[in-house]
Parts: C-alpha cells; structure tokens; sequence
C-alpha cells in the first residue's frame, strides 16, 4: 500500500506542476491519477515509462467519448451506436414500451464492451476508471510490447481495438499530449473516479443479506455528456442512435457469473420494473436475459422493493 | 505482483462416416468443457483473503461478490465462458452443447447453405457429440442428379486442427458439378484423429469492431499485416478482435476462426482470419489481433448493414482460437 500512495502521490505531483493550458486535452483529476498509477505499474510489460503508456491509455478516450479535444470524458459514458440487437431493448424486443431501461453495451471512457475487451468486466468496473485503466493498460502494454514495427505502428497495435483511433487519430492526440517528463493533461477536479456513479447497499427483497449495488444515473453523470446524451432518448431501431438509459442499479458477478441491472419503477416512471443478466464472457447482445418484477431494494435509501423483515 | 512478472515482454472419437440422421445414444454424455478462469484468478492483486475487491486508494468501498440471484438460474445446458470459443450455444442454435445426443460427429443439416448456380459449394457446421476431442474432420457429400444418378463426391476438411467435445466447426467444400444439376446431396463426417496433437484452447476471443462492405470510409491503420483498403469502393468488410491467453504456459501460432450465419442459423461464411504478427510467444494474458476481410460482393453486405447496427457484425459471428504450446 505504501508503494501505491508514493505512486499516487508522484502521479498527483506531475497533474500539480502542469501549467494551465487552454490547448490542454482535459482529463478528471482521479481518473489520470488512477491512469498514471496502473500505467507505473504496467511499464515492465511493455518497456515504455509511466509517462509514454500512460499517454497511450489516455489517447483513445477522447475520441471514443466524443469529448474532442476541448472537454473532460466521462467515466459514466454508455454507448448509443449499438442498437439493432433486440436483447439490447427491454425484454428482449425493440418494440418494447419502455425503451430506456435499454443495456448499452458499451461503457465507459474507453467504451469496453461485452463483445470485446470489456467481455470480463461488469458495467461499474468498466465505469470505475481504477478498474477500467488497470485493463487497458495492461492491454496496450501486452500488444505495445508484442507488436513489430516502429514506434508508432507498435503503438497504432495497441490503439487497434478501439475503431476511433484509425487513420492516425490516436497518433496525434498521443503527440500532442505526452512529453517525457510529464503527460500534457489539464487535469478536471469536477470528473471523479466513478463520474457520478455511486455506491449504494441493495438487498434482495425477501433476503437481508445485503450487498454493494452502483446507481448508474446518467442525468447525473460528470464530464462531457452532449455527444453521448443526444435526442432521440427514446432511440430509433432503424437507424440509431440507441435510447438513452434512465438511472439504473447494476452489480455483479454474482456466483453464477451474471451481472445484473434494475431499472426501478422510481427512475423510469414506467409502468414496471424491468431487470436484465449478462454472463461474464459473453456478448450482451446475444446472451441477455430480461425479467419484470420488483426484487430489489436499495437498502441505502429505501427504493425499491423494500419489504419490512427482508 | 507475481502475475506482473509473469505476462508481457520480459516473459517470458468416433467411428467413421455418420449418416445425416443423427445415431442418439441411450444415455447421452456430457460434455467436459474448458471455461476461462474467474477474475479472481485473472487479477489476484485486486482481490483480498475473503474474495472481494479491495478498496482503491482514497476508497473505503470494498466490494463482495452479491449473493446468487434467488429468482433465477442459469440453463443447465449453457456451457458457460467456453475458452477458445464465442458464438452461439444450444442445439437449436447450431452452437456449442453440453449434451452430446448422438455419440458422434454429425453434419448440422440446418446450418448448410449450398450455391444454386456455377459449381456447387457448400459451407456449413459439423458438431463434434462424440465422447473426446478429434482432430480435423472430414466432410463428406455425395451429389445426385434429378434421377438419383450420383454426380460427385466431394470431401473437404474442417477448419479447426482440432474439435472438442460438445464444439461445432466450420465447413467450406467446393466441387466441381454444376449447382443447379444437383437434386439432393448426402451428407456424412468422418472424425479425424482420435488422439489427436493437443492444443492450447484457454483463449478469450472476441470483436473489437468492424466495418461494413461497400461504400464506407476507408479504414487505414498503420500496422504490419493489416490489410490496406481499395484506393476507392466497394471496401470489403473488415472485422478485428483480439485473442488474450489464459494459458499458463507460453503460446505460439495463434489461430482464430469465423464463420457468420444469417438470423435462420444457415451459414454464410466460413474462413481464417489473418492473425496480426507478434515478435514473441503470447504469455499469460498476452494477446494478440486478428482481421479478418471479405471481399465476396455476394456474402460481404450480408454480414453487416451499412445503415444499421453499429461497428459490429450484424450476422450471428462464431469465433474459435487455438495456439501451441511453445
């Protein structure tokens, strides 16, 4: 633990010495520390320093955020360009009448996704920017240090999983942002770790066993959100983007490997609570499964379904 | 801090030809599966003595592992996070099974799709429901004209260098009648080797994204292997992933498979991908790319609508990987 504060606080040194600069990509202050820390940690795998992986790691959020060059991503982010699969709607079916209890696929700042990268990572470690940077630096580390080529096209290796960084454009964010001794990154107090997601003590209704839930509400959600919170919130099947998700609770894996997310009643205003698994390993869009029903409660705040005895 | 040193740059039965009619055993096996290993292996530093994840620093919420779902259960067939393996599950779905009815290897009659004109070809899933793994399998179809007169015999491989139990496999055969002489078509499969060399499976597989067929914007990544786009379009279909070894032994000679099927579960294609060089054996948690291009004017748009769906594949995508032991 000790060494992880002295890299911590190393990482919070280098955000402190960089000089305000409006040309600065923007980054939540927490989220780079964790960025810089699993970076520090990740440099005997790929023989690069904290600094050139932690710029590598970083380069693909903006773009896969839409936050551009001028705003802070947000760990909160869901995908909205995934929309044609059925299992990805309520119940099952596009036609649904409760189109934002919708499972966005794909989460966070680096956009990890059931199909892919993201395959073994639940909906709040991919949003958790501890958890979420300690798997894509150890990713790009991996394929950095694997790959053949000049520098650039070992790093274009390690850029490959994420479609936003073709054609050079993670390149010239990685130029424009890493320098030897620091990472040009304004760093954004305002941005947390988790980007608005929070903690919360759930139970199952019937059950007083209770356990750590994550309230996911986008309308709360820190860091850049116009690109990824664009209307139609109700979504089109035909032609994206998908619906936006109202706030959801979401945890798991549980012992058979599912994570799960509710969306109550409270939230949606809809005339039900809805419910959905995805196993770990496995592709939301072919392996959801959709449930109606309050078995739910948000111990922390009393929402859900909360009956007197467990 | 083990696992750090361990990964990265420093490290470090069948019985002959089956008739397309399934042989149901009496009592039918079950097949052993290889799944990926829990999170708690795969990140030992993140979990503490009780198997929940310890706190980051300047956290205090440490998170346990929820109790099991008390509304619901898993269907006993789902094999679960097959390694090697991502696709489809279930008999009907032409996928991976757990029961293994027939005994043997069978030809899966529903997922054959076989051309109408110009010489005939066929590609489709064979399914491995014999007890043990096998080796490359042979496919056998015998062509029969309008009055019964057998035309042709064409064979072809699998394309997995082995098959395990409960695992479909893809098929491409082509022949040289002509398609629209052939009336009906006898299918069969022989099992390869019955002991066959063994492989490394213990690989996630999976798609980071792809791009459609046809009028799109070119795709240019600046990589050795990658293949470059046409200078103008149609673009063939692209897809790319990434195979990640759990093998605790270091791997070489990656290999990964696709096949997509349309929504009826009937093949539309089948073939390698191009896997994308490494300079060092794949460690554990190394991994490693793929591509994969279609340039078939006929199957490339059926495998993902320009106008719809996203950056994935909208056909059903099988994926399998294998690799060596160095």
């Amino acid at each position: 633990m000790t060494r992880l504060l002295t890299a911590l606080a190393a990482a919070s040194l280098l955000v402190a010495l960089q000089p305000a600069d409006a040309r600065a990509y923007r980054f939540g202050t927490t989220p780079l520390n964790d960025v810089l820390y699993w970076s520090g940690q990740t440099t005997k795998r790929s023989g690069r320093t904290t600094n050139e992986l932690a710029a590598m790691v970083l380069a693909p959020t903006w773009p896969k955020t839409g936050a551009g060059s001028s705003y802070t991503p947000s760990p909160m982010t869901l995908s909205r360009w995934d929309y044609a699969s059925d299992r990805l709607w309520e119940g099952g079916d596009h036609r649904t009448a409760y189109p934002r209890s919708f499972f966005h696929p794909g989460v966070g700042m680096w956009q990890l996704d059931s199909t892919g990268l993201g395959s073994a990572l639940p909906t709040w470690r991919a949003i958790s920017s501890y958890y979420a940077a300690k798997l894509v630096a150890q990713r790009m580390a991996s394929a950095y240090c694997s790959s053949s080529g000049s520098e650039s096209q070992r790093r274009a290796a390690a850029w490959r999983p994420w479609r936003a960084c073709a054609n050079g454009a993670c390149e010239s964010i990685y130029q424009a942002i890493y320098e030897p001794d620091r990472v040009v990154v304004t760093a954004d107090g305002s941005v947390g770790r988790e980007g608005g997601m929070v903690a919360r003590t759930c139970r199952y209704s019937g059950d007083l066993t209770t356990f750590t839930c994550w309230f996911v509400d986008p309308a709360v959600a820190q860091g850049h959100k116009s690109s990824w919170q664009q209307a139609p919130l109700n979504g089109n099947y035909t032609a994206g983007p998908s619906p936006l998700s109202y706030g959801f609770y979401t945890f798991g894996f549980d012992p058979q490997g599912l994570e799960w997310r509710h969306w109550f009643q409270q939230d949606t205003g809809y005339a039900v609570t809805s419910y959905a698994s995805r196993p770990s390993g496995k592709d939301v869009r072919s392996y959801s499964l959709w449930y109606q029903g309050r078995v739910l409660c948000d111990e922390s705040t009393g929402r859900g379904y909360c009956p007197p005895g467990g | 801090m083990t696992l750090l040193v361990a990964i990265g740059c420093s490290a470090e039965s069948g019985t002959g030809p089956l008739a397309q009619e399934p042989i149901v055993s009496p009592t039918p096996m079950v097949a052993r599966i290889e799944t990926l290993p829990p999170d708690w292996i795969v990140n030992p530093d993140l979990y503490d003595q009780d198997g929940c994840l310890k706190p980051p620093p300047d956290s205090s919420v440490r998170v346990c592992p929820p109790p099991h779902a008390p509304f619901t259960s898993l269907d006993p067939n789902d094999p679960g996070p097959v390694a090697g393996y991502q696709g489809p599950v279930g008999d009907a779905a032409g996928g991976f099974v757990r029961v293994l009815k027939a005994g043997r290897p069978i030809v899966l009659v529903n997922s054959l799709t076989t051309s109408q004109t110009g010489p005939w070809r066929a590609v489709g899933l064979v399914r491995n429901e014999g007890g043990g793994t096998i080796g490359r399998a042979t496919v056998r179809a015998v062509l029969y004209g309008a009055h019964g007169a057998p035309l042709e015999t064409v064979t072809g491989p699998t394309l997995l260098d082995s098959i395990r139990e409960g695992e479909p496999a893809p098929f491409v055969l082509e022949g040289a009648s002509d398609a629209s002489l052939v009336d009906h078509v006898d299918w069969s499969v022989e099992p390869g080797d019955l002991d066959p060399a063994p492989l490394v499976r213990a690989f996630a597989v999976g798609i980071d994204w792809s791009v459609p067929y046809g009028n799109r914007d070119r795709v240019d990544l600046d990589l050795p292997g990658w293949p470059v786009d046409p200078p103008a379009p149609p673009y063939p279909f692209l897809m790319t992933g990434t195979v990640t070894s759990y093998a605790r032994t270091p791997v070489r000679d990656a290999h990964v498979v696709v096949a997509f099927a349309d929504p009826t579960g009937r093949i539309l294609f089948a073939g390698a991908a191009t896997m994308l060089p490494v300079v060092e054996p794949i460690g554990w948690q190394g991994s490693q790319g793929y591509v994969l291009r279609v340039e078939d004017p006929k199957v490339g748009p059926l495998l993902q609508s320009s106008g719809k769906g996203g950056r994935l594949p909208t056909a059903t995508t099988y994926l399998w990987a294998w690799g060596q032991e160095q």
